[in-house]
């Protein structure tokens, strides 16, 4: 092989070798740049996540104001807010809660319930960006989803801190749990915890169409 | 060093110029644009923004005019662009004061108050005892639903971003070009003959400058992907904002490409006196 060709295959291999390597560093899913400097631009870029039409849930009400003929949203739906005005909370909620969902937002998970189903919705965010504000959130606390297809109102009733992210999700009625990591802001340690706000439901329509 | 062991150690030397010149480059777009509030506010007049919320703010403030039994050709006297304009630069200087969402309406009652005098002087309507009562009040509260009407909330979370952000990528920019510069001198005192040293910085450089092409396009459409507002106006305002911003990417890795072609120049230039 002559000398300019190896030369050039040099220079291709450096290029090919940076390129990737450089891409693979952004890319990887849990660094600092991606979850918190692309999630606090989102959220400070965010103005208004208020539903002002509500025709285009497709669902309906029977006359006791029951929902039916609901759908489930579908994974990557924007299909409500969850709100706490007083103390600052004030998110759009998608259903699922994979990585890029709670860059946008908070996310309910897809193994539990939605609101109005009458079991367990548990509901996660970052605690950098969207859910920040519950750190000033306590017992008693009004929390509220405007869905889509309703709106609920839960009432706070337990704060815990927990090991892990193994919480209880079975209860009889219908709770909405909230979590987020734990301690607050504190992205650049690796954290465990988690703080876990479980509230009871306070008003909303109950599902009660096809599912 | 034997001459394998020296072409190794160019090769990496050369992949790592290239890993600091992208953080170089990233940082420096992100702090030219992402953290850019001049171009975010160039963005927001140029979108007509302001524009846009003078007619909804008029026709709010109309109402409370007409409880008043003041004509509504004050209002289109008192609500200027130019004094929206006014409003979101303050907010722009002094996030932290206006965290809450208020807004600081001293321009507005001042405006106001000259306004309704002036209306009233023209109806002769200067026997009235409480008159300068009732123009404050009014103006007051005008004021107030200025203040609920005027949507632009969103710019003390922008500006507190860009404010919390800033250092951190200035510091970010300073160590990540420090390093390219060391690595590079390092490459070039690597090798007797400076060309060869230059051909490798060259490398690093051709492949820094694609890396942050490819990287800021990534970012471009990760960002683009999640904004979601539910104001059309606004949703248009900073998607143009983040396309613009990140656009530049591209641009600057083409300097980078550029800067490399002069290099390959260089390098048969120092060549050729060597030999």
């Amino acid at each position: 092989m002559d000398r300019k060709k190896k030369l050039f295959i040099r220079g291709v291999v450096v290029t090919i070798v940076s390129v990737a390597v450089g891409t693979a560093l952004f890319m990887l899913p849990h660094n600092g740049f991606n979850d918190r400097f692309i999630g606090e631009f989102n959220y400070s870029l965010i103005k208004d996540y208020s539903y002002k039409d509500s025709s285009q849930s497709g669902s309906e009400n029977d006359q006791a104001g029951n929902i039916v003929n609901w759908n489930r949203p579908v994974s990557g739906d924007n299909y409500g807010t969850i709100t706490c005005e007083v103390k600052g909370l004030n998110a759009p909620l998608y259903y699922g809660d994979s990585d890029d969902i709670l860059l946008k937002g908070a996310g309910q998970s897809e193994l539990s319930y939605c609101p109005g189903e009458g079991k367990d919705i548990v509901v996660g965010g970052h605690d950098t960006t969207f859910f920040a504000p519950l750190k000033n959130i306590v017992k008693d606390d009004v929390i509220t989803i405007s869905a889509k297809y309703g709106v609920f109102t839960y009432k706070v009733d337990q704060v815990n801190i927990i090991d892990g992210s193994d919480f209880n999700i079975e209860s009889s009625a219908e709770r909405l749990i909230l979590y987020t990591c734990y301690p607050f802001g504190e992205n650049n340690v690796a954290r465990t915890q988690k703080a876990v706000y479980v509230c009871s439901k306070l008003s909303g329509p109950v599902i009660g169409g096809n599912d | 060093m034997g001459r394998k062991k020296k072409r190794i150690l160019s090769m990496v030397l050369s992949v790592l110029i290239a890993l600091s010149l992208t953080m170089c480059l990233m940082g420096l777009i992100i702090r030219g644009g992402l953290l850019n509030k001049g171009m975010f506010k160039d963005n927001l007049v140029r979108s007509n923004y302001y524009s846009s919320l003078v007619d909804d703010i008029k026709d709010k403030l109309k109402e409370t005019a007409a409880v008043y039994k003041l004509p509504e050709e004050l209002i289109d006297k008192i609500v200027t662009d130019s004094l929206i304009y006014r409003n979101a630069n303050d907010i722009f200087e002094n996030p932290s004061a206006y965290e809450d969402g208020r807004v600081d309406t001293e321009a507005f009652q001042k405006e106001a108050v000259e306004v309704i005098n002036d209306y009233l002087k023209e109806n002769d309507v200067d026997n009235y005892s409480d008159i300068a009562a009732y123009v404050e009040k009014t103006a007051r509260l005008l004021a107030i639903k200025y203040a609920e009407s005027l949507d632009i909330g969103f710019i003390s979370g922008y500006s507190g971003f860009v404010n919390r952000y800033t250092p951190a990528v200035n510091v970010y920019i300073c160590v990540s070009f420090i390093i390219f510069a060391v690595l590079t001198a390092l490459v070039i005192m690597l090798h007797k003959r400076k060309y060869r040293g230059v051909r490798y910085a060259g490398y690093g450089i051709i492949s820094g400058s694609i890396t942050t092409i490819i990287i800021s396009q990534i970012l471009k459409f990760r960002i683009l992907s999640i904004v979601n507002n539910a104001d059309i106006t606004y949703n248009s305002v900073v998607t143009t904002f983040i396309d613009s911003t990140l656009s530049q990417g591209i641009y600057v890795g083409l300097v980078g490409v550029f800067v490399f072609g002069i290099l390959c120049y260089l390098t048969s230039f120092l060549k050729s006196r060597s030999n």
